[in-house]
């Protein structure tokens, strides 16, 4: 019952705003921020297995130990991003709490899910949802996010799709919860590759990560919150449920995630600095964190029989991740510059993000370290980890020293930032109690953390003296601007047909909509023929049959 | 008393619509409310009747008319499972769409002759739905043609006669190789009743040549209908037919008796098992893939939103082809399921379009700029029905999509799924643009017609549209009920695949 009135509250508002008249919308806003706070409900009822045999192919909701962390994250990141957005958002608010809801029941369905059918219908609808988020400014540079960022959703959507119905094929619409004992069935299979890299679109891994910087800037600053913060999630969540690591796997798999996820991890730093926008630099932050990610993801592979410790650290990592990144967005709409109240309330999460000692980044590095350590492979990648926290922390300097110039007058201070940087300086560290996570305060320990900060500051020191004045800049998007280079040039896929006029394009490719079309008006022709001829063959046929 | 009602119930239930039309014919043009009151009666009646015959089949009664045409030869009408599923798809979307084009045509003249062939149509489609041999069925394809087409002629344009000859060509032409192909298979094996499991699959024939060039005629007799690559560009020429029309004959009346008639051909008269000994399943596979992505491909290019929807059904229909071609309980649970998903959310399409038409005088893609603030409801509607041709959960679409795409792996066809993969893709570039226009673009200063409607109009079609919408997302969210059209269509199949 619980599952199942989290999931409905949200359609039901949604339901609400797009379908009720001015005056009653006018009086639902203020209600709409508390929507995630249904989900406490759940959280403490934690259901196994609600069955809802009439629903879709008979769907489950149930609360599990991989989804509880997100749970936490959505209820308390997405209310206090609510709160923020009810009074900030002032234009198109109507379309902007349809997606908000949107890919809040979206959000809802995923995570409480308990059997396939469900679990992709609510990653459907939180993708398409987020569009609305996205193009919520509605000028051209957020068409162009929304288009892209449709694209790449729709691309992840069908390698997703061809993985569900391969593993259904063989399972039908069965229990999540099932998956990863039949693991391995798809140990080695294409449709486990299509999963990984589907659900890896909306984690933003590298090379599919193009539509981030610019979908996530474009958005208003509490839904870049969310998307950043939560909705990312969501393709972990994915990973977990449909990519189970099984004890068939030989272990260079999960050598490869970890340098796919390493590679992100630096990659999105590299580019991050390029960025001259805040919001972009924190999207291509998410980028590189969520490398890291996929680094502990990577680490199911090297130890199966690992799966729950793992689970538990990615919950930490989330948790720690999520907060932060969203409090970061929400700063952005709150003119850090201005005060220097604001700049600490800046820097308390950057500085966790960069996992300096004793901060919540701290306690998920140290337990990913931890594992690392666990599983006796090579010394390197300890080091490697911890370098990261250089890179971050290089980037989110760069971030800060863009924040202190946004000192736009007048900006209200809203009171979501600050709880929320109070939330995510508490709340890793009461989810790790929680599932024995605890952070061993030794001195090795912190000076291990405290090391990489030191070589940041190093780096800093070298190219302040070096390289003053030298910068880089790179389009938002990166690859992603190529990728448009390419299909302009190739004269692209037209949706409509020239009315009159010669012909312009020179490409084949191009010229492929005309002849179409005029192959089609011959075809009356050649199946009416083809039918005729038929007939009467067959005709001669019997003629022979019966004389 | 109950055999009595066993044999008349059949007859009856076809018949209906007959009388109404003629009695429409008779009236004339002048008696419009007495027209209207035998549409609702008739459809009314018709849709009891079904409703009737539904229960006594759950039953286990054998509802069925026969007289002997010539010795040996039978004139069925049988009520079983699956025609219990066409001919209720049929019954509740005719109440439907008669509401609506009343509605539709209020402005419109010649309606005595338009709602006499309306309902003459609809018993054609009953009979179709109600053969029990494949030479009634024959009868009344024939007789779908000739009664659908004043319908495409109605508005009696020189397009409209064009369009009208191009859909009289193709579908005489394939009647007559499917009476052929008939022909044929009753030499070989005697005049046969629709058996579940193929008719003909127990006579041990030898003959497999022959049977497979059978084969082929039928399934081009009917592919016409069903719009199979190469045989479907009738269809979207047929799109200067009234809306009404292009929703009968696109969600339920000609497409789908085309693609029931290859339902039928590969399940009752060759049987699944027949069929795949023969390898008969592979090539027809193949074309409906090759169907499923041509349609969409052209969808892509096309400006007119009703052009643009009938590639779409071109597309859609070869689902149903590809369900029972793949074979196997999943795919062919999603083929026959996929029959009342696709008139459902098609319908919904196609009514919303006559609506823009009508209301609005928009016809073009371009012309859907910022509708949805101006007629919200329709707007809802058409949103809903695209989201299920893109297959999206939780709309009806994704459910005959998922038993496809898991009956292919369950049958080891994995190639399937990329031609399933493609039509989302696909449908998702012609129909998110749409809902992009319709809904987040501003609207123009002035719409290209706009006419006062009466309020008979208004709420005669946008509440017609708000049925078979609401009813595409019920069939999907409430997919695992036992009344939904996924438990019904599984109660078909158990049959087949035990």
């Amino acid at each position: 019952m619980s599952a199942l009135i989290a999931i409905l509250l949200p359609i039901v508002l949604l339901l609400a705003v797009l379908l009720s008249g001015p005056d009653v919308r006018a009086r639902l806003y203020p209600l709409l921020p508390w929507a995630p706070l249904i989900l406490l409900w759940p959280l403490l009822d934690q259901p196994q297995a609600e069955v809802l045999s009439l629903v879709l192919l008979g769907s489950v909701l149930t609360v599990d130990a991989a989804a509880q962390p997100v749970l936490w994250l959505t209820l308390i990141g997405w209310t206090l991003a609510g709160w923020f957005a009810h009074q900030t958002v002032s234009r198109n608010r109507r379309w902007f709490w349809a997606g908000w809801l949107g890919a809040l029941t979206g959000m809802h369905l995923l995570l409480l899910a308990g059997d396939i059918v469900s679990f992709y219908v609510g990653y459907a609808v939180l993708s398409l949802s987020a569009y609305l988020l996205v193009t919520h400014a509605r000028d051209a540079e957020a068409w162009r996010a929304g288009r892209i960022y449709l694209v790449m959703a729709l691309i992840g959507e069908a390698a997703i799709l061809i993985g569900v119905l391969a593993i259904a094929g063989q399972l039908g619409n069965v229990n999540l919860a099932v998956l990863p004992e039949q693991a391995d069935l798809f140990s080695q299979s294409t449709a486990r590759w299509l999963l990984f890299f589907g659900f890896a679109v909306k984690l933003g891994i590298l090379p599919l990560h193009v539509w981030l910087p610019l979908a996530h800037p474009v958005a208003p600053v509490p839904a870049s919150a969310i998307l950043s913060g939560i909705i990312v999630k969501a393709g972990l969540l994915g990973w977990l449920r449909f990519v189970p690591a099984s004890l068939d796997d030989p272990a260079w798999i999960g050598y490869l995630l970890m340098t796919l996820g390493f590679l992100t991890a630096f990659g999105g730093v590299l580019l991050g600095l390029t960025q001259a926008r805040l919001k972009t630099l924190l999207a291509y932050s998410t980028i590189s964190q969520m490398g890291l990610l996929l680094v502990a993801f990577g680490m199911m592979f090297v130890l199966p029989d690992q799966r729950e410790l793992l689970i538990a650290v990615l919950g930490v990592m989330v948790l720690h991740h999520g907060l932060n990144k969203a409090a970061l967005f929400l700063a952005c709409g709150c003119a850090p510059g201005t005060s220097a109240l604001r700049l600490v309330l800046f820097a308390v999460p950057a500085v966790a993000l960069a996992a300096a000692p004793l901060t919540t980044g701290f306690l998920a590095k140290g337990a990913l370290k931890d594992v690392i350590d666990l599983a006796e492979i090579w010394v390197g990648v300890g080091i490697v980890l911890s370098v990261t926290s250089t890179a971050t922390a290089l980037l989110l300097w760069k971030g800060f020293q863009l924040a202190r110039a946004d000192a736009k007058a007048q900006t209200r201070l809203h009171p979501a930032w600050p709880i929320l940087v109070v939330a995510a300086l508490l709340v890793p560290w009461v989810h790790a109690a929680q599932v024995d996570l605890g952070a061993s305060f030794t001195l090795a320990k912190l000076a291990d953390s405290l090391w990489p900060l030191l070589l940041a500051t190093a780096l800093l020191g070298l190219y302040h003296a070096a390289f003053r004045g030298v910068s880089v800049r790179l389009p938002e998007g990166d690859l992603v601007v190529l990728a448009e280079r390419l299909v302009a040039v190739l004269g692209g896929l037209r949706t409509s047909v020239p009315e009159s006029g010669p012909s312009q394009a020179t490409w084949p490719l191009a010229e492929l909509p005309n002849r179409l079309l005029r192959l089609e008006g011959q075809q009356r022709r050649l199946a009416v023929a083809g039918i005729l001829l038929l007939s009467v063959g067959v005709m001669l046929g019997l003629l022979v049959f019966v004389y | 008393m109950m055999d009595w009602l066993l044999f008349w119930l059949p007859f009856a239930v076809v018949m209906v619509s007959a009388l109404s039309g003629l009695v429409i014919f008779w009236a004339g043009e002048g008696r419009q409310w007495l027209r209207t009151a035998l549409n609702l009666f008739g459809a009314l009646a018709k849709l009891v009747l079904v409703a009737v015959m539904g229960y006594l089949v759950w039953q286990g009664y054998q509802p069925e008319f026969r007289f002997a045409l010539l010795p040996g030869l039978d004139f069925v009408l049988h009520a079983d499972a699956m025609s219990m599923l066409f001919a209720t798809l049929s019954a509740a979307l005719w109440l439907v769409t008669t509401v609506y084009a009343v509605a539709y045509l209020e402005r419109g003249s010649d309606r005595a002759r338009f709602f006499g062939f309306f309902s003459l149509c609809v018993t054609a489609t009953m009979g179709v739905a109600m053969a029990g041999n494949l030479l009634t069925f024959f009868i009344f394809y024939e007789l779908l043609t000739l009664t659908t087409w004043p319908l495409v002629v109605h508005h009696g344009t020189k397009a409209a006669f064009a369009g009208a000859r191009s859909y009289l060509i193709h579908t005489l032409g394939a009647g007559a190789v499917f009476l052929a192909g008939l022909i044929w298979l009753y030499s070989l094996t005697g005049p046969q009743d629709f058996i579940v499991g193929g008719s003909i699959a127990g006579l041990g024939l030898e003959q497999t040549v022959q049977l497979k060039i059978i084969f082929a005629m039928l399934i081009v007799g009917m592919g016409v209908k069903a719009a199979l690559f190469p045989l479907h560009s009738w269809l979207p020429k047929a799109m200067v037919a009234p809306a009404p029309v292009s929703s009968l004959l696109h969600a339920v009346a000609v497409v789908k008796a085309g693609a029931f008639g290859i339902v039928r051909v590969i399940e009752d008269v060759y049987g699944p098992q027949l069929v795949a000994e023969l390898g008969l399943a592979l090539p027809l596979a193949a074309i409906a893939s090759f169907t499923i992505v041509y349609g969409s491909v052209l969808a892509l290019y096309q400006t007119d939103i009703k052009k643009r929807l009938a590639f779409s059904t071109v597309s859609q229909v070869s689902y149903i082809t590809l369900g029972v071609a793949i074979g196997g309980p999943l795919a062919t649970l999603g083929g026959i399921v996929h029959l009342v998903h696709q008139g459902l959310m098609k319908i919904t399409l196609f009514f919303c379009a006559g609506i823009f038409a009508n209301l609005l005088g928009v016809k073009k893609i371009e012309q859907l700029d910022g509708i949805g603030a101006r007629l919200p409801w329709t707007s809802l509607c058409f949103t809903i029905g695209a989201l299920g041709m893109i297959g999206l959960p939780p709309v009806a679409g994704f459910i005959s999509k998922w038993y496809l795409g898991t009956g292919a792996v369950a049958v080891g066809m994995n190639w399937v799924l990329l031609v399933l993969i493609a039509s989302t893709l696909l449908n998702a570039a012609y129909f998110l643009p749409l809902l992009k226009r319709i809904w987040l673009n501003p609207p123009p200063e002035q719409w290209p017609n706009e006419v006062p409607a009466s309020r008979l109009e208004t709420y005669g079609m946008i509440g017609s549209v708000l049925i078979t919408a609401g009813l595409s997302l019920a069939v999907g969210v409430f997919a695992g009920h036992p009344l939904s059209p996924l438990s019904w269509a599984r109660g078909i199949v158990a049959g087949y695949f035990p």
